[in-house]
């Protein structure tokens, strides 16, 4: 699991990735480290209770969770965790294939987005800061990082 | 006798005139009296003769006998004595008498005063008796006794509302009209008659005049509908009314029939009498109809002599057959040309009906045409008597086609009975209550008795005792709106083997009673095995589909995941190679060559999972011990690697795919090696037998176990509950396959969720035929 930092810049976003591959946590790694303004603190978890947890000792703005953790959960039973444990931000629900029809009834289970993980780059995610983070980012967002 | 008065008492007319000059009258002419004395003396009716003033000189002897009294009695008398006013029962006074007869001559009606107190109405006629002067000198009274006169008017009266009420009960009609042809009389039945004439039917009208009324308004039909026909038909009627000539027939109103008899009496009066024939007419109507029918009926009718045999009367169809004429009867005798089929003598047939013992015979006879040809008959003879006496009705019909029809109806019941045997199914009759009274062959041989045994016995007799309720519900639904219904049941052959039969019953019902059950039962084994056979298909083709869009979705998603990330790491190390930078080249390297080993793992398993899931059974009998041994070679180097122990006991005999039998349980094997905890060593146990045809195979290891709610999914192609591939290596197909090569032998796979010491997995196999 990665931490997040510590001493973060004012203007500092932080994401929490859920995901149980420790491949997608480079990967995702990789595609946040051009982001400057606003800062993106990447946390990273491979399962839920460890997610909640994490929850519980970091402030964090954004989740990105992928649709099935170990051992045979999807998002219909994470995302509710991730809610009754207080957190209140966007939740992004990704998944290698979100051809799935139960992925349509998301928004029913505190989920805000829904995202392949082969779409997600850099121009994505400062969409969706934009979207959902606010005018806060709203200017910072318009570089693009890379 | 003559009685003389007091005048005439003397015979001296000095005397005479000294009596007259006594009463005081005015000038009294003697010879006026003696006048009248010759004139009434003799005369029939009362007379009498006063005085001016009213007294009475002279009574002739039908006065003194009318009134009771004697000459002295009632000379000197005033004659107002001898009358009284017929409405006030007073007597007359004289100047009354005097003032009323005041004119030369009156006629009155009045009641007239006998001695005894009685009294009798009569005619009083007074005449003045003047002189040679013209002198009113006396008064003549003349006295009518219409006493005999009432009598006789009160007879004629009587007699006529005798004959009036008489002739309101005939149901004739009777009228009379005077020598003026005017109507006298008519009674109630003849008004009835000329309802339509009523309003002209009272006396004095004439005959023409209500007969016109009559024609005015319909009420003779047979007069035409036109002015002409109307006077034709009257002119007709008047002459037969005025010179009666016989008997008129007469319609009326359309729909009555009168019979009309006219006289004329000496007075010249008709007397007419109306009878309604109208029945008699129908009577006769449908006489002539029903000889007509007898004439026209395809049956032979003889009315026959039943002592000598011989024919008086034929019908139409009868001329026919003998080929004569209807004067040409007598020549006929019945005997001649009729038979009895049995032999027996035709006048001992009909002899009950001579002795009047029977009312009616019937026998089949032979009758034989006019051109010699024989046909076989039904005869029916019946007693009659006509005008000549005893006479036999008979009555031949022709039953050669009746025959012709039987014999075919013969034939098709026989064809029908040997179709009926050779079908292939079971077919019964039987009565409402489900007493057999027919069974083809077939049902015979599937109960295993003979039809003779099976007759007259119930149906439910012949079902198991299980589908008794049942079967009977079934025909007890039966109903006139749906009375057939079909049924599947469970039959079982008299040597014990099992078929499913559709049965198909139909209630035959007549005004509502069911009157017969008819069942029909299909032996539809193949066909429910075919069936069975199809769903079986069917639900493994689903089972297939149901796999395929599982490949589908493992290959859109955990193919697709390890693709994508290694398509993500390609773009990373060709970025930092660009860049220059190398620090995590290594990293990134790595991270590629184990998700590319992952995907070469995963399609080789998927391979080979589809290789041995989806094909085609080769079942056949083996000792499950083989297969174990089997797969404990197969599995031998793990075993070794695992210092694994392990205890078969299973020996039974099974019938299944030997090769997926191993597959399954070398992976069961695997999987029981695989998850144990660090420094156990496994032990693993299999274990089967065969129960009521099923086999139940059980392998338990003392593994880490599996957790009871993941009982269902563990069963799922790629379900992993173990992601670290460094701890425990597998792509999650292994239980997957065996639920499929369960499933593909009918069976299936379970976790025994109840054992804790480690893992056990059931495996049933149904279908079994032999035990341990």
């Amino acid at each position: 699991m990665s931490e997040a930092n510590s001493d973060k810049p004012t203007s500092m976003v932080t994401i929490l990735l859920v995901d149980d591959d420790q491949s997608e946590h480079l990967l995702f790694e990789r595609k946040l480290a051009g982001f400057s303004n606003p800062a993106i603190a990447l946390g990273c978890v491979e399962d839920i209770d460890t997610a909640v947890r994490f929850l519980e000792n970091e402030p964090v703005d954004m989740i990105f969770l992928d649709n099935r953790l170990t051992p045979r959960m999807d998002f219909r039973e994470t995302a509710p965790k991730l809610r009754d444990a207080g957190f209140t931000g966007p939740i992004g629900l990704i998944s290698s294939d979100i051809t799935g029809d139960y992925f349509q009834s998301f928004p029913d289970f505190g989920v805000d987005f829904r995202i392949g993980k082969d779409e997600i780059d850099a121009q994505a995610i400062t969409f969706i800061m934009s979207e959902f983070l606010g005018k806060r980012f709203e200017n910072s967002c318009d570089d693009d990082p890379n | 006798m003559r009685r003389r008065s007091k005048l005439d008492s003397n015979t001296d007319n000095e005397h005479r005139s000294d009596d007259v000059a006594e009463f005081g009258t005015t000038l009294f002419d003697l010879a006026s009296l003696n006048l009248g004395e010759a004139l009434y003396e003799s005369f029939p009716d009362p007379g009498i003769i006063t005085d001016i003033q009213g007294t009475i000189c002279f009574a002739n002897e039908s006065a003194f006998t009318a009134f009771g009294y004697d000459d002295a009695e009632l000379t000197g008398v005033h004659v107002g004595k001898l009358f009284r006013e017929i409405e006030s029962g007073s007597a007359l006074p004289a100047d009354k008498v005097t003032h009323d007869f005041a004119g030369d001559k009156q006629k009155w009606e009045i009641e007239c005063r006998r001695k005894d107190g009685t009294h009798f109405i009569g005619t009083l006629t007074t005449n003045r008796v003047k002189n040679k002067q013209g002198t009113f000198v006396a008064q003549v009274y003349l006295v009518r006794d219409l006493s005999e006169f009432e009598i006789v008017q009160a007879d004629q009266l009587h007699l006529m509302r005798v004959l009036s009420d008489a002739l309101a009960f005939i149901k004739e009609g009777f009228v009379i009209y005077d020598n003026e042809d005017r109507l006298v009389f008519c009674n109630d039945a003849y008004r009835s008659f000329y309802a339509a004439s009523a309003e002209a039917l009272v006396p004095g009208s004439s005959f023409e005049y209500i007969m016109r009324h009559g024609l005015a308004l319909g009420q003779y039909p047979e007069a035409g509908e036109t002015h002409a026909s109307w006077e034709e038909w009257l002119a007709t009627r008047m002459q037969a009314h005025r010179e009666p000539n016989g008997v008129i027939v007469q319609e009326i109103d359309g729909s009555r029939w009168l019979q009309i008899e006219e006289r004329v009496t000496p007075e010249n009066y008709r007397v007419g009498v109306r009878t309604e024939i109208t029945a008699l007419l129908r009577m006769n109507s449908q006489s002539e109809r029903l000889g007509q029918i007898l004439e026209a009926i395809s049956e032979e009718i003889y009315l026959i002599d039943p002592e000598t045999l011989e024919v008086r009367l034929t019908n139409k169809m009868a001329r026919g057959m003998r080929g004569v004429k209807a004067d040409e009867n007598r020549a006929l005798r019945f005997d001649s040309f009729n038979r009895p089929a049995d032999g027996t003598d035709i006048r001992d047939k009909i002899a009950p009906l001579v002795s009047m013992a029977k009312k009616r015979i019937t026998y089949q006879g032979i009758q034989t045409r006019c051109d010699g040809e024989t046909y076989p008959c039904h005869v029916r003879i019946e007693p009659y008597r006509d005008y000549e006496g005893p006479a036999l009705i008979v009555s031949v019909e022709d039953i050669s086609k009746l025959h012709e029809i039987e014999a075919s109806l013969l034939r098709s019941e026989k064809e029908f009975e040997s179709l009926v045997c050779q079908l292939p199914d079971a077919i019964t009759r039987a009565k409402p209550d489900t007493t057999l009274f027919y069974v083809n062959p077939f049902y015979a041989d599937l109960i295993g008795k003979t039809p003779e045994e099976i007759i007259g016995r119930k149906f439910e007799d012949f079902i198991d005792e299980s589908e008794h309720e049942t079967a009977m519900a079934h025909i007890r639904s039966l109903t006139p709106e749906q009375p057939m219904k079909t049924y599947e049941q469970q039959v079982y052959m008299h040597d014990g083997r099992p078929f499913i039969f559709l049965w198909s019953n139909l209630m035959v019902f007549e005004d509502g009673e069911p009157v017969e059950l008819v069942s029909i039962g299909r032996d539809i084994s193949e066909q429910r095995l075919a069936q069975d056979h199809i769903a079986r298909q069917s639900r493994e083709l689903q089972r297939q589909n149901h796999a395929l869009e599982q490949f589908t979705g493992i290959v859109s998603h955990d193919l697709k995941a390890p693709l994508r990330q290694v398509r993500s790491f390609a773009e990373l190390i060709s970025e930092d190679l660009a860049s220059g930078d190398m620090a995590r080249l290594p990293l990134y390297a790595k991270h590629l060559t184990e998700k590319i080993s992952r995907l070469e793992r995963l399609v080789s398993r998927l391979l080979a999972f589809s290789r041995e899931a989806y094909r085609a059974l080769d079942r056949q009998h083996f000792n499950l011990v083989d297969a174990i041994d089997s797969a404990l070679a197969n599995v031998a180097k793990e075993i070794a690697d695992s210092k694994a122990r392990i205890r078969v006991d299973a020996s039974v005999s099974v019938k299944a795919d030997f090769s997926l039998i191993v597959q399954l349980l070398q992976n069961l094997l695997a999987n029981a090696m695989k998850y144990t905890a660090p420094g156990v060593l496994p032990e693993i146990q299999i274990e089967a037998e065969v129960q009521a045809g099923v086999c139940q195979l059980a392998v338990t290891d003392n593994g880490i176990g599996i957790e009871p709610s993941h009982s269902a999914e563990i069963f799922e192609a790629f379900y992993r509950l173990h992601h670290d591939e460094s701890s425990y290596e597998g792509a999650g197909l292994g239980l997957a396959l065996c639920k499929r090569i369960a499933e593909s032998h009918l069976g299936d796979i379970r976790l025994d969720a109840d054992y804790t010491s480690g893992s056990r997995f059931i495996v049933t196999l149904p279908d079994q035929e032999f035990g341990k």
